[in-house]
């Protein structure tokens, strides 16, 4: 695009304004304007969105400062409460957990699955170890419409802490059944047919 | 004028409006499109704001709990008291003292001026590590936390923050024993504390616009697999500890120093927690410039407030702190800036709402402290 007009000719003659020089100063076409501000709306969109991404990318940051945050709260969590506690003193498989909500991360769902980890070959008349099992702790969350997630595999033993233990034993009514804010009916069933199989 | 009028073909009226209409067009979609970039910007800036400031605030804390002391030399004492922060004469806010003896690292000693007590004059190039290890174990920091009133021109000159705003405080010195202790004063003697170790240098101003600083302890008779519950009972987490139950938290300054079942009743060996649960809340730059105020007075028993600049409000599930009293904000405002919110949230009763009470609101960060000393590595 180029500026056309004759700029020498910007004067006015003395008599007022000359017909002649008039005619010789050409514009921009409407054209030209239209393809002009179109030109600069694109312009401005692509700059403004490299400072938007940016932005964004700089927002998301404490976001998962704060997933990491909570994924470390969850795999305490996981850590202490895996295993149940069975009423007979035995400990229970591995409970599995889906998207429950985290108190102080709004917006935030943590999840565990475990499965059978690697078998440990005992020698004959040794007592075997407990079995280990590799559960993969997950927090999940939303931004700007996207699932993001965020997670830690660990290799945890079928054990309990004495700690858990005492609590069980000294607060009966506040005793956690485990992971599960409230376990089901089908926990419960799952747990009575599990713990003849429990480690101790 | 004929001359001119024949000579100078300009645009026809529909060309005009054609044009015209194509700029408005043009110009509306730049505009919605900056407008939208600023928020996005204006947003990252707040998140990047919060996540530098609470960040570095919430590192402290927990480097300082990770690494408190155990065994005999351990100690640890937290309790609640209320503050007069908006200078109204009514002590209306609830907030923590802490207080914690940690092992010093070298880094410590270095800043805190104590490696004369450790050096090797024998061998002076030797470093910090290695002189700690030559002595055997390394000397104790007591550590303070609380939140201070920020006070135009005091107690620090120049101190940010318009009166009403509270700001984090941590001190620090080497243990030098009775008479020279954070410990030596008494819980309500907080404020006068915390000027003391601000004036002599001893106490640095953490975080500024702190609208909660909230720790919560969980011992051994803790259950958390359903969550953090305060409370007094065997199983709840506690608000106050008093690791040497010497009676140093004293319940008559807040319901939260209610004595907890599950903390020794009398003086013994020092009994730490197994997990510290910290919640710190700041109030943003862009909220504090462009506060909303109450429109309207409201009584103790109001469900509904009324809001100047209504627009500027956070979205509907926010905690708002309106005075010294928190709400819930359960609704948009309407076009009168009348707006649904729960009275007396986390911990705080419901007050009298004067007209002009400025709201404020943040994003609180949480973090949780696994205690080395309370490791439980016995499992079976």
């Amino acid at each position: 695009m180029s500026i056309r007009g004759d700029r020498r000719n910007t004067g006015l003659s003395n008599t007022g304004l000359s017909n002649t020089r008039l005619t010789s100063r050409a514009a921009f076409t409407l054209l030209e304007v239209v393809l002009a501000l179109g030109l600069l709306a694109v312009g401005a969109t692509a700059l403004l969105s490299l400072f938007s991404y940016g932005a964004l990318m700089s927002a998301g940051a404490r976001t998962r400062v704060e997933a990491a945050t909570a994924l470390e709260i969850a795999v305490a969590r996981v850590e202490d409460g895996l295993f149940p506690l069975l009423p007979d003193g035995g400990i229970g498989p591995p409970r599995a957990v889906s998207d429950q909500p985290l108190e102080g991360f709004p917006g935030m769902t943590w999840s565990v699955e475990a499965e059978p980890g690697p078998v440990e070959r005992v020698a004959p008349g040794r007592i075997a170890p407990p079995a280990l099992f590799k559960a993969r702790v997950t927090v999940r969350w939303r931004t700007d419409g996207r699932g993001q997630v965020l997670s830690k595999t660990l290799l945890l033993p079928q054990t309990v802490t004495f700690g858990r233990r005492l609590r069980q034993r000294l607060t009966p009514d506040l005793a956690d059944p485990g992971l599960l804010p409230e376990p089901s009916a089908d926990d419960e069933t799952a747990d009575g047919e599990t713990s003849g199989g429990a480690n101790e | 004028m004929a001359a001119l009028n024949r000579g100078a073909r300009g645009l026809t009226l529909i060309e005009l409006v054609l044009a015209l209409g194509l700029f408005a067009l043009l110009t509306v979609g730049v505009v919605q499109l900056i407008d939208g970039s600023l928020t996005v910007i204006d947003r990252a800036g707040t998140e990047r704001e919060l996540m530098l400031a609470e960040g570095s605030a919430l590192e402290w804390l927990e480097a300082d709990f990770a690494s408190l002391a155990g065994g005999d030399a351990a100690d640890l004492v937290a309790g609640w008291l209320r503050m007069d922060v908006d200078g109204d004469g009514i002590a209306g806010r609830t907030v923590p003292l802490v207080r914690l003896v940690r092992r010093a690292s070298p880094r410590d000693l270095e800043r805190l001026g104590g490696l004369e007590s450790v050096v090797d004059t024998d061998n002076p190039d030797l470093d910090a590590r290695r002189l700690l290890e030559r002595v055997g174990r390394a000397p104790l920091v007591e550590v303070l936390y609380g939140l201070q009133p920020s006070l135009t021109g005091k107690p620090s000159e120049g101190a940010a923050g318009r009166r009403g705003d509270l700001q984090l405080v941590r001190a620090e010195r080497l243990e030098q024993g009775p008479g020279r202790s954070f410990f030596d004063v008494p819980l309500a003697k907080a404020g006068t504390l915390l000027e003391d170790v601000l004036l002599s240098g001893e106490g640095d101003v953490l975080a500024e616009r702190v609208l909660r600083f909230e720790v919560q302890f969980a011992g051994e008779l803790t259950s958390l697999e359903r969550g953090w519950n305060p409370g007094t009972q065997l199983g709840e987490s506690l608000r106050q500890w008093d690791a040497r139950g010497l009676s140093r938290v004293d319940p008559e300054l807040s319901d939260w120093n209610a004595r907890s079942a599950a903390l020794p009743a009398t003086p013994g060996p020092p009994v730490l927690p197994r997990r510290v649960r910290i919640e710190l809340e700041l109030e943003p730059e862009r909220v504090h410039r462009r506060r909303p105020r109450l429109a309207e007075s409201a009584e103790i028993d109001a469900e509904r407030l009324r809001f100047g600049r209504a627009e500027r409000l956070p979205e509907a599930g926010t905690a708002l702190l309106i005075g010294e009293e928190w709400v819930e904000l359960l609704g948009a405002a309407d076009d009168e800036g009348w707006a649904a919110v729960a009275r007396a949230q986390r911990g705080t009763q419901r007050t009298l709402l004067r007209f002009g009470t400025p709201v404020q609101w943040g994003s609180p960060a949480v973090r949780e402290v696994r205690l080395a000393t309370a490791r439980e590595e016995w499992r079976r």
